[in-house]
């Protein structure tokens, strides 16, 4: 049986997802799923086929350790599971394109949540587990995805504001990312993404905020008290 | 009673460059004062510039959320309600706190008309500075402090704002 392999995401040097297809995992629990584990990539640009290749035979012939444990008819069953393909960089590139379509699909998400359920404080939003599966299976690719959002003009500065909101209910990437989003948010002309922005300061909490939000010049006067009193709270 | 009190989001009041200051902005009716069987639900108020006052009111929104954000209350002239005919029935509040349920209200039976008044109330009240926001601190520290005085207890909450609780103080 032929299978193909598809990555769904990755990172320069670190661990990437990869989605097999009709390859079928046993989990300890009882249940199974196909499967999805992490194997190293290098760069866009050289992609360490073979690596990645090799990586993904290690995981399958763990498994088929596992099989063989469990069930010896299982396992001899799993050994005509073959052959896996070596990716080429041409394939590489067809799996970038898949990200950049998945995130633009992920985009379109995002857009009919927040048309269909409002975001408020205090509250839950449906969008908020998409993120934080974006930001976790995309890793640096959700990085600039977002920022690329709240830079151009693609969104409404009411959309990005949202977005920025519920970002700020998790801790994504680094405290320079936080920064450089906050950064964005309070040189904006819009109030809501400043307001959002001082929303996210306050709860990232982030070292670098309080400088950041001490140089603001706010002319707005509730929000400029809004963020007098979150700098206080930082700095207690 | 003289004022009800009802939790907004500030910033969509805001005219900005793109509307007259007289004008109410689209946004922030349709987030803000979504009728449940044309319903709005609101807290009775009798001194908002009284600290603690309003903070009871505070108590009794953010113990019923399941996270704890910034919070930003707004309230209107009981009276007005009155004279423009609109229902104000006394409904136990969703709120854990049992001493402040009997202070929430239902604003019933709205039409499209009396709800746009209700906008323009709380966009007036807004102008003249009736408004509170309390910060994620703050609100941590109130419920910390209720908690304390035995108004509410940690197991009522919702997990992530006790999560939060927890972190904060080590309860």
């Amino acid at each position: 049986m032929e299978t193909e392999l598809r990555i769904v995401g990755y990172d320069q040097g670190g661990a990437s997802k990869v989605y097999i297809p009709n390859i079928f995992s046993l989990l300890e629990s009882g249940g199974g799923g196909e499967l999805d584990g992490d194997v190293l990539a290098s760069t866009e640009q050289t992609p360490g086929a073979s690596e990645l290749a090799d990586t993904v035979l290690q995981k399958v012939f763990g498994l088929q350790r596992y099989f063989f444990r469990v069930s010896p008819s299982l396992g001899f069953k799993t050994l005509r599971v073959t052959p896996f393909p070596v990716l080429s960089t041409r394939q590489v590139i067809v799996a970038k394109e898949d990200i950049d379509n998945q995130l633009r699909k992920v985009e379109n998400q995002i857009f009919t949540a927040f048309e269909a359920e409002p975001i408020e404080d205090g509250y839950s939003h449906s969008t908020e587990v998409l993120l934080e599966k974006i930001i976790m299976d995309f890793g640096r690719h959700a990085d600039s995805w977002l920022v690329s959002i709240f830079s151009s003009a693609r969104w409404s500065a009411s959309m990005k504001a949202d977005l920025l909101r519920l970002l700020s209910r998790q801790k994504p990437f680094t405290e320079d990312w936080r920064l450089r989003v906050i950064q964005i948010g309070l040189s904006s002309q819009n109030i809501e993404l400043r307001d959002a922005a001082v929303q996210a300061a306050e709860s990232w909490e982030d070292p670098g905020v309080i400088e950041l939000l001490k140089s603001h010049k706010e002319n707005c006067a509730w929000l400029a008290d809004y963020i007098s009193r979150v700098l206080q709270d930082l700095m207690r | 009673m003289p004022y009800l009190a009802r939790k907004i989001t500030r910033v969509k009041w805001e005219t900005g460059n793109e509307f007259a200051p007289n004008e109410i902005p689209a946004d922030a009716v349709t987030s803000d004062l979504r009728t449940k069987s044309n319903t709005l639900s609101f807290w009775q108020l009798e001194t908002p510039t009284n600290y603690i006052e309003i903070s009871k009111i505070a108590l009794a929104l953010v113990t019923e959320a399941d996270r704890i954000d910034r919070l930003d209350l707004t309230w209107i002239d009981k009276n007005g309600f009155r004279s423009q005919g609109i229902s104000v029935n006394p409904s136990d509040g969703r709120t854990p706190v049992k001493s402040l349920q009997s202070t929430h209200v239902d604003v019933a039976k709205l039409d499209l008309n009396r709800l746009s008044k209700i906008a323009s109330w709380i966009a007036d009240g807004l102008s003249q500075n009736q408004y509170r926001r309390f910060t994620k601190k703050e609100i941590i520290q109130i419920i910390i402090e209720a908690i304390r005085q035995d108004l509410v207890s940690l197991d009522d909450l919702a997990p992530k704002v006790k999560d939060e609780i927890d972190k904060e103080f080590g309860m």
